[in-house]
Order: structure tokens, then sequence, then C-alpha cells
């Protein structure tokens, strides 16, 4: 499969480093992987039960929340 | 005890077409971050046993480690119980007053947890979009959230593009890789680890070609 040019990132992997992830059975574990996660490509937004867990999520933009101040404010020496 | 398994009960179409070894990689970042988050269930145990072993290409270093480590948990996951697992996951990550083995990048790289670098890593992933669920209860360095960040920046989501290689390689750099191997290894070497060895022991080789092609670039 090949990405569209305008989804495609600013920085391709070189071919190098695309052959070595398959050389060392990343390509071929694909399917393995997929049995497991039953294909983790949810977006964020969705908390998906079984093998994913969503620690994280995604907010539109640069984000500095009151709670990220206040611990910048802690750290700081 | 057996458990019927629907391969792709949880299936999700991607908005995006990815490359067949990122989705790998993205795929097997998803299964670390669920079992370093929470014990496995008896389903994905399952699931993991009728996965089957994943073709060794090309008989490097890298994918012999692989593959073995990955017919091992699949062993151990044929064997054990999901009941024994949380046991075992509870002796090792939770204990009673203090984690038994750490896995906040935090401790490794500062020697205590909520310091100077999970600050940092806060910063990082507010620039990269990213903010903590309020509804997980663990920091955002828990090697499971930074597992779960890099499938994200893998894979992308409705709105924005897979992350670059570089982006990614800058993520993974400056907040799993000083670390990460380190913390694989306190979890097998623990002594009340006996499932969690092989989780470790996967999740270490794959981390190694992880770290291996970051450095191709």
């Amino acid at each position: 499969m090949t990405k569209t040019k305008a989804e495609q990132p600013a920085n391709l992997p070189t071919n190098l480093r695309r052959n070595f992830l398959l050389g060392a059975t990343l390509g071929t574990a694909g399917a393995v992987a997929a049995v497991v996660t039953g294909g983790a490509n949810e977006t964020l937004d969705i908390a998906v039960p079984g093998a994913t867990v969503v620690a994280v999520q995604k907010v539109k933009g640069y984000h500095l929340s009151e709670h990220i101040t206040q611990y910048y404010d802690t750290t700081r020496i | 005890m057996q458990v019927e398994v629907d391969k792709f009960a949880v299936r999700f179409e991607s908005p995006r077409q990815i490359e067949v070894e990122d989705q790998a990689r993205a795929d097997f970042y998803a299964l670390l971050a669920s079992l370093f988050y929470r014990a496995p269930d008896e389903r994905l145990l399952q699931s993991i046993v009728i996965a089957g072993p994943p073709e060794d290409a090309e008989k490097s270093t890298a994918s012999v480690a692989f593959c073995k480590t990955w017919e091992a948990l699949a062993g151990a996951s044929n064997l054990v119980s999901a009941e024994a697992v949380a046991d075992e996951y509870q002796a090792v990550f939770i204990g009673v007053a203090r984690s038994p083995v750490m896995v906040y990048g935090s401790f490794y790289l500062a020697g205590f947890m909520m310091e100077k670098p999970l600050a940092e890593l806060r910063g990082d992933l507010a620039k990269l979009g990213f903010s903590r669920d309020a509804a997980a209860h663990e920091s955002e360095d828990h090697i499971a959230a930074l597992c779960d960040v890099m499938r994200a920046l893998i894979l992308g989501d409705l709105v924005d593009a897979p992350a670059s290689t570089l982006t990614q390689k800058a993520f993974f750099k400056r907040h799993m890789q000083p670390w990460i191997l380190n913390c694989c290894t306190a979890v097998h070497d623990f002594e009340k680890s006996n499932y969690y060895r092989h989780v470790a022991r996967f999740a270490a080789a794959f981390f190694e070609i992880e770290i291996a092609a970051f450095d191709i670039d």
C-alpha cells in the first residue's frame, strides 16, 4: 500500500530503514499483531475495549492546561 | 479455559493507508500498552495464543530474538490463567505501599517519580497535541502511556497524518530509549515475575528493533 502524496509525512523512512524493519520480521508480523489488537486503527477519541489502552488523548493544536502550568511551576529551579 | 475469540471484533478501519511494517509497529505498541496497563483478560491471552508465530524472514539476530520471545509469550499465554496473571500484575506493578517494579520514565531518568523528566514529557506531549486523559490513573511517563503515544504517532488519526519518522524518532529517543530496556530488565528480573518475564523479553526484543531502526536514519 502506498500513501497519497498529501498524506505523506515530511520525512519518509528511508528504504534502508524500511528494509530493516521488514527484515526484522515486522513486515510478516503484521498479521500476528492485527489478530491480537484487532488492528489498532482507531482514533484516539475512541475508547476501545480489548487490547488497546487510551492513556492520553489528542487535543486540537497546542494545549497547555492549567494542570500542566502548575506542574511546570513546581519543577522550576 | 478456552474463550471464543472474534479476531476482528474491535477492528477499526484507518482513515490513512499505513505501510505494513508501520501497522505492525503500531499494533505491537498497542499490545504492549495493554499488557503493561493492566493484566490481560482471557480474551487477550487467547488472542496471543491463536495469533501464531511471525514468519522469520531473514534470520537476523533481531528477527530471531523477536520470533523466539513472541513464541515464548504465546506459549506462556496458553498456560496461564487470567486470574493468575492478575495476581502477578498486582504483585509486580502495584504492591502494597509502592510499586515493586517501577514502569515510569521519571524513576529511571531522575531516580524519583513525578520528577523533571515528566514535566519535560508533558511539554513535548502538549506540542504534539496530546493531553492526559482524565480517566487515566497513571501519569504520562508510564510505559503504557508512552507506547500508546507511539501508536498514535505512527497511525495518525482523522485529523492528523501519521507523524514523520523524524518526529517518532525524536520522541522515542528522548522519552523512551534512555530507560526502556532497563525497565524491561527490572520487570524480567523481579522475583515474582512469571508471565511478565515473557512480556519483558518480548518488549525488549521489540524495542531493540525500534532502536536499531531509528538509528538507521
